[in-house]
């Protein structure tokens, strides 16, 4: 049994078929990476295993679970949370209540319970704020704390966006693009993250990415794709010198 | 500049900020209580406006936290009046039972708009709910055994456990009981999981769905909660104007309530409130306004003659009194907020406030990124 595995994944938007056979397995503890050019398939392929897609063909199984037709609101109570490539925060929302957000898969209070505000339901606030505490320390976010997101620059955004989905505190993590629009030193820093979140609290990695660095300084396998078809399989090495990827890249 | 020391997470879930936010709600609660012996004149127009302040938060909630525009939501007062009159004098049930259900039927209301309503939003959803307002109105007109239609139908005054609560003070106090009770209770919701849910929703439905946020229950929940409120208002709605006809739950009472909460100020309690005393003052302001201007529009033309002056005098009174030129002025202000003032009268008030705790250091800069308030909103 494996920890998360997708089999013969494919989506179809009209004539389009944007995902096209994709299987893979992620092996518990590991930080696996999807890459490819533009219009490969990457995001689509977290979108389908966030189940805001639904697969034309395929089954996704998550720790012995098969979660293909799962709601997509479930996915979060099962241990799966993610970010967005472009950033999806609640932008008029401080980082606190965004990180508070992300404990929603853990709520536990009834509507009636809160409408009374009952002690229940303070206790349990106040456990969901220990909670978004704890990511906060881990993450270095004191000073970001009670400031707006829109205050915040990029770089920060980022983190909390990553911080918001460690609050669901998940077994798999999905990662899309985490060093975009981040520079150089950020990206240095990203890298840390992204270890620490493994070796520190044991969340396995599933990412999409472009940077080779940060992929080479994290990611144990790497998955790439073209087309929406897999081409190769393996260590950042292995897929870095095979044949098709450096055709998918530079043509030819 | 008052800061303020945070040393325990309850703080942090406290309703009022520190002990002077506090107290300046104590101040203003006892104000209102001794305000009927000040203005007694007053009374009842005081109590339209907690009236107005219900409809105001119900349709906040909805709006203003979760997101979804309603055009419709004089349905709900509606179906709330009708329900509980029919209720109270028609099956003589005891005013607390029959209100009590009549808040259970508009909140069911609010399910049965809600659910097809899930798949639509922003403007679509608005359409859908005017719609509904429509049908409920023929619904009303044409239900005769329960409505007695075009004729209307008569309201008694409120009898609380045999007590009859039928002077203007007493209703005063009532209305002013029911609306602290529904702002505590939505402000209990608000600060729990269920508020950030509605909230998550309004700015990010993709984000909301993967941190675990059921988008269909929450949106019905929203429906169902701001219905209930909305129905509750309608009792009280019901004795307060003392007739129910379908002509008064009309498209333009809907609008009303839109205009409370965009110019009161989307995504605040206080806001609701606001708008509400902005709404309720409106109509007295319009009708002094339309004996004032034609005075001063003709005044400044009286130089070219006492006829030019006679003339322009009678051709903006002619102007200023036709019947359809409120829905017209509603629609204007609403623009105007919108554009100028996205945040409201909250908006205004917050920066007053802001302008006079860091006075000579005020930057104009504080607010510069207000306008995308409603991110997603503008996104669709």
């Amino acid at each position: 049994m494996s920890f998360f595995k997708a089999e013969g994944l494919a989506i179809n938007f009209g004539g389009i078929r944007a995902v096209d056979g994709v299987s893979f397995e992620v092996e518990p503890g590991e930080v696996f990476t999807i890459i490819g050019p533009n219009g490969a398939g990457k995001t689509t392929i977290f979108n389908l295993v966030s189940r805001i897609y639904d697969p034309s063909e395929g089954r996704l199984t998550f720790c012995g679970e098969d979660i293909t037709r799962v709601a997509p609101h479930e996915i979060a109570r099962r241990g799966i949370a993610r970010t967005f490539q472009n950033i999806e925060l609640f932008e008029h929302a401080t980082v606190l209540q965004n990180l508070l957000l992300g404990r929603h898969a853990h709520k536990g209070s009834r509507f009636l319970e809160e409408l009374l505000f009952l002690p229940r339901v303070r206790r349990l606030e106040i456990e969901h704020r220990e909670a978004a505490e704890k990511v906060i320390d881990f993450l270095d976010l004191q000073p970001y704390r009670d400031s707006l997101i829109i205050n915040l620059s990029y770089g920060v955004r980022k983190v909390v966006e990553m911080a918001r989905a460690l609050c669901v505190e998940p077994k798999l993590l999905l990662l899309d693009e985490p060093s975009s629009g981040l520079s150089v030193e950020e990206t240095e820093s990203m890298a840390f993250w992204i270890q620490d979140i493994r070796n520190l609290l044991g969340i396995t990695v599933l990412m999409v990415e472009h940077d080779m660095s940060l992929v080479s300084a994290v990611s144990e396998r790497v998955l790439a794709l073209n087309y929406g078809r897999p081409i190769a399989l393996g260590t950042v090495r292995e897929v870095q010198s095979h044949p098709e990827v450096i055709k998918a890249y530079l043509g030819g | 500049m008052r800061f303020l020391l945070k040393t325990s997470y309850g703080q942090d879930l406290a309703l009022f900020r520190d002990g002077v936010q506090r107290n300046c709600y104590i101040a203003l609660f006892v104000a209102l209580l001794v305000l009927p012996r000040l203005v007694p004149e007053y009374v009842g127009d005081l109590s339209l406006v907690f009236i107005y302040g219900l409809c105001g938060l119900s349709l906040m909630v909805l709006t203003g936290y979760t997101g979804l525009v309603s055009l419709g939501h004089a349905a709900f007062l509606g179906i709330g009046a009708y329900a509980h009159v029919y209720l109270s004098q028609d099956l003589g049930m005891p005013w607390i039972v029959s209100v009590a259900l009549a808040v259970t039927v508009t909140a069911a209301a609010g399910v049965l708009v809600g659910l097809p309503a899930l798949r639509m939003t922003g403007v679509y959803l608005a359409i859908a709910t005017l719609a509904f307002a429509l049908i409920i109105q023929e619904v009303f007109t044409r239900w005769e055994r329960v409505t007695h239609g075009l004729k209307g139908k008569p309201v008694q005054k409120v009898v609380l456990f045999g007590l009859p609560l039928g002077s203007d003070l007493s209703f005063y106090f009532l209305c002013l009981a029911l609306l602290i009770g529904s702002l505590w209770l939505t402000a209990n919701l608000l600060r729990s999981a269920t508020g950030r849910a509605w909230v998550a929703i309004r700015d990010s439905e993709v984000a909301a769905q993967s941190m675990g946020v059921n988008l269909a229950a929450y949106k019905t929940m929203a429906f169902a909660y701001s219905a209930a409120v909305m129905g509750l208002a309608g009792a009280l709605f019901a004795h307060k104007i003392a007739f129910l006809a379908p002509d008064i739950f009309s498209v333009l009472l809907s609008i009303q309530f839109l205009l409370m909460v965009v110019v009161g100020g989307l995504g605040s309690l206080h806001g609701a409130v606001f708008g509400a005393i902005f709404v309720a003052m409106l109509p007295v302001a319009i009708s002094q306004a339309r004996d004032a201007v034609p005075g001063w529009v003709s005044q400044p033309f009286a130089v070219f003659g006492k006829d030019a002056g006679s003339a322009v005098f009678s051709a903006v009174d002619r102007f200023v009194k036709q019947p359809g030129l409120e829905p017209g002025i509603f629609g204007l202000i609403l623009v105007l907020f919108i554009l100028f003032e996205p945040l409201g009268i909250y908006g205004r008030w917050m920066k007053i406030k802001i302008f006079l705790s860091t006075f000579p250091l005020y930057k104009h800069a504080t607010f510069r990124r207000q306008k995308s308030y409603m991110r997603s909103e503008r996104l669709r």
